[in-house]
């Protein structure tokens, strides 16, 4: 009988890798003894807290947490199991605190999820204006020669490398008003930001919801809406309303005691991006 | 399952054979395709997994056969597979790595997913001195070299 050929599998959540077992002379001496891809299917179980520990262990590792086949491969890896992400931006901080936890679907009564993957903090400033593909966007006031007062400008940050990066200020006479888009085009795979001048003349306006105790965070799947209250009470919790079975479903979050009676927004479907900028 | 009874031999790398029923070779998926393919020998050489690995494997599939064989699969059932599962991937280090090599040659996705799984959790809560020490690295970074990716990635070590 002939020894057995390798097999490589589609699809399902792990992927087979050939040449395993052949000669492993050419190694470098700081790899895993394992080949190169079944490092990084160790690797992408990590949290990336723990990636972060792991790029400061060697050039080799650092270098292989930052190739374009890693983190795609972590990237499909989140897309298929999508957070909840919680964070903290209330004025008494000064820094935005992100935290996040499995996302349950269809989840039974009287169940809990645990926020217990606790990503980079970044200096608070003048508030949030999106996420996408694991990337926020949020202003931040900058000081400018020749101007007298700081300007708001746009800055990307990325909770799980910990990375921000202060994008150009749109020219313009307004100190305000400036608002901004962060979208990501998946074709080219690059992040966009989209900066437009409020027609509005004077500061941007806020509108805020004090008489409400919960706001929409968004849908999960196609037939859930899941309720946020705006301020954050312990044991905190989420509520899913099943559009189709007309159900409404308490989650509790644990993990969040220590920040008891502060505001959390909820953001859901957050995906982990390690994408370095 | 008319064969079901069948018996085939797995040799290892030592030239020591393992028989097993063809249900548990089976879950060697890369036998499994061979035994569709029509190959029809009853002895199949495993050469690059040895006799203490090969057995190691055998005994997760053999475990796992027998669980599925159970009608109803009740709750207690896949419990007490976790808890196998779990016990049987608690070994040091280098054993781990070589389970994990036959695995993924062999194709037993559930061993492959345990195996790599447990060397991401033993990760997980490491600084990098640790993970330095316990896989053997050389740490390559000048100091100048260090304290930038250490600033780069500050935010981790932060409690």
């Amino acid at each position: 009988m002939q020894p057995p050929r390798q097999n490589v599998s589609k699809g399902g959540e792990l992927t087979n890798y050939r040449g395993v077992t052949r000669s492993m002379t050419r190694r470098h001496r700081n790899s895993l003894p394992v080949p190169d891809e079944l490092a990084m299917e160790i690797f992408s179980r990590l949290p990336s807290k723990a990636m972060a520990m792991c790029r400061c262990a060697c050039k080799l590792w650092s270098s292989m947490l930052r190739r374009q086949d890693f983190t795609e491969l972590f990237l499909t890896k989140s897309c298929a199991r999508p957070q909840l992400l919680f964070f903290r931006e209330d004025h008494s901080v000064r820094e935005f605190v992100f935290i996040s936890s499995p996302q349950p679907e269809n989840p039974q009564e009287n169940s809990y999820v645990v926020a217990s993957n606790p990503l980079a903090c970044f200096p608070r400033s003048s508030g949030f204006y999106g996420c996408t593909n694991g990337f926020f966007c949020y202003g931040a006031d900058r000081f400018f020669k020749r101007l007298k007062f700081p300007v708001c400008v746009p800055v990307i940050c990325n909770p799980s490398t910990g990375q921000s990066l202060t994008m150009p200020r749109l020219i313009s006479k307004k100190r305000y008003g400036v608002q901004s888009y962060l979208g990501y085009e998946p074709i080219e795979k690059e992040l966009k930001l989209l900066s437009m001048n409020n027609s509005l003349n004077g500061p941007i306006m806020y509108t805020y919801y004090h008489l409400q105790t919960m706001c929409i965070a968004g849908m999960v799947g196609t037939n859930e809406i899941v309720f946020s209250p705006i301020y954050q009470r312990v044991p905190y919790y989420v509520i899913y309303f099943n559009v189709e079975r007309r159900t409404i479903t308490k989650v509790g979050i644990q993990g969040l005691e220590a920040f008891q009676g502060k505001s959390f927004k909820t953001y859901l479907n957050y995906v982990e991006n390690v994408k370095l900028l | 399952m008319s064969e079901s009874n069948k018996k085939i031999s797995l040799i290892s790398s030592e030239g020591e054979a393992f028989e097993v029923s063809e249900a548990v070779a089976r879950e060697f998926e890369i036998v499994a395709h061979m035994l569709e393919d029509g190959c029809s020998g009853s002895s199949i050489p495993i050469t690059t997994v040895d006799s203490n690995i090969l057995g190691k494997v055998i005994e997760y599939c053999t475990k796992h056969v027998e669980v599925g064989n159970v009608e109803g699969n009740s709750e207690k059932a896949e419990k007490d597979l976790e808890e196998f599962d779990k016990r049987f991937i608690a070994v040091e280090m280098n054993t781990l790595f070589s389970l994990i090599l036959a695995a993924n040659y062999l194709n037993v996705k559930g061993l492959l997913n345990i195996g790599c799984q447990k060397v991401a959790d033993t990760i997980k809560d490491m600084k990098p001195e640790e993970v330095r020490s316990i896989f053997n690295i050389e740490n390559d970074y000048t100091p100048a070299e260090e304290e930038v990716v250490r600033k780069e990635n500050e935010w981790a070590f932060q409690p």
